[in-house]
């Protein structure tokens, strides 16, 4: 067979299949009413688990600042000897995390819909990839500067909390350096542990949820990339 | 508005046909893709304008939704290699031909999902100006495009220069 003769094998193949499987417009009008679900489909669902997953953790950030630091202070009250207190300025700032986080999201939702009110299968598929994928790629960006800022947040109130519960402490004079150290040590290694699991557990929801659809719509972009 | 998209698209729906034939293997699948297909279109049908053909359009979203659907994972294509496309062609067609249909699905298969859409619509006979505006890429890129698709056809295919 020549290549030219592909045309007439084409033609062929459809006329044939066109006798088959044409539709009459009853059963096109019921196929209308059961379908699947195509990527970007599965993204928006995916989208809105996200957000309850993103607002499950913003509650619990705003649980932990509004009921468990009174339950923090009373405990130490109960079974710390001197005085200390937790400074205003720690919760001030947690709560500067949190709105950091709902910001974040809301950006990330005005983003996504207006991209997604644009129907990407009517468009120029090109353009349309570009600016979904845009969206994702800001997500990505947001949640970096996120996980930095909760970096900070959390290193300031352990060394401020280091620091508060050393000064306090009523056997101070009996610290030597190698205990400084080893408190340090300790501090640094559970600050590691918590903002690097924090980072898996984000990166984790975020290939769970889109990874494998964002992966072959990158696969395309690079596809129509390569056409250019 | 309903009545007039299901008319225009029964009239249409070899398009549909077409593109589903050319991005699946098994029976499933095209049923699937010709759903997903469907409601596309009828989503998109509020933001039809005339500019262009209905045709040309429905070609677009048709493309479109094959590129970026999602084929469930129990299923695995590549295992079923166009057995159905070959069984279809049992009657009146002669063997030959038969085996012409299922040489050029099974070369088209192992294309990728841009070239695909090229190679349908260069198979329809479409001018290279409703490809570039069907697909979104220029004219020059398709033309382009289409030369390579042409060589890894003849090198799928078996067939010499």
């Amino acid at each position: 067979m020549k290549l030219e003769d592909l045309k007439s094998v084409w033609k062929a193949a459809a006329s044939r299949d066109a006798n088959k499987k044409s539709l009459d417009s009853e059963e096109i009008k019921s196929m209308l009413s059961k379908r699947s679900m195509s990527i970007i489909e599965k993204i928006n669902v995916n989208v809105k688990i996200g957000f309850v997953i993103i607002l499950a953790i913003i509650l619990l950030m705003i649980a932990d600042n509004a009921v468990m630091a009174p339950v923090y202070q009373s405990w130490i009250d109960n079974y710390v000897n001197q005085p200390i207190e937790i400074p205003g300025w720690i919760i001030t700032l947690s709560y500067v995390q949190i709105a950091l986080a709902i910001v974040g999201c809301i950006y990330f939702w005005v983003c996504y819909n207006r991209v997604n009110r644009k129907n990407i299968s009517s468009e120029n598929i090109k353009q349309s990839l570009k600016s979904f994928i845009d969206v994702f790629v800001n997500l990505k960006k947001l949640t970096k500067v996120f996980l930095l800022f909760f970096a900070v947040v959390l290193a300031i109130s352990m060394t401020t909390g280091l620091y508060i519960g050393l000064q306090a402490s009523s056997n101070m004079a009996n610290v030597t350096t190698s205990s400084y150290l080893m408190i340090f040590g300790i501090g640094a290694a559970l600050f590691s542990l918590i903002v690097f699991g924090v980072f898996k557990v984000l990166q984790l929801i975020f290939r769970r949820l889109f990874g494998k659809y964002l992966s072959k719509l990158y696969a395309y972009q690079e596809e129509l990339k390569d056409i250019e | 508005m309903r009545d007039d998209f299901v008319h225009m698209v029964t009239q249409n729906q070899g398009i549909i046909h077409k593109v589903c034939s050319i991005y699946c293997d098994s029976e499933e699948d095209r049923k699937d893709l010709f759903q997903e297909i469907l409601a596309q279109l009828w989503k998109s049908f509020p933001s039809f304008r005339s500019e262009s053909k209905f045709s040309t359009w429905m070609y677009r979203v048709a493309l479109n939704t094959a590129i970026t659907s999602f084929k469930r994972g129990k299923r695995k294509p590549d295992q079923t290699p166009m057995e159905s496309h070959f069984q279809i062609a049992d009657e009146g067609y002669d063997t030959e031909m038969e085996e012409q249909i299922k040489m050029m699905y099974k070369a088209i298969s192992k294309l990728s999902g841009i070239e695909k859409s090229i190679t349908l619509l260069y198979l329809e006979d479409r001018p290279y100006e409703e490809i570039a505006e069907i697909t979104g890429i220029t004219q020059n890129y398709v033309r382009v495009k289409m030369n390579r698709i042409k060589k890894k056809l003849k090198k799928l295919m078996n067939i010499e220069e």
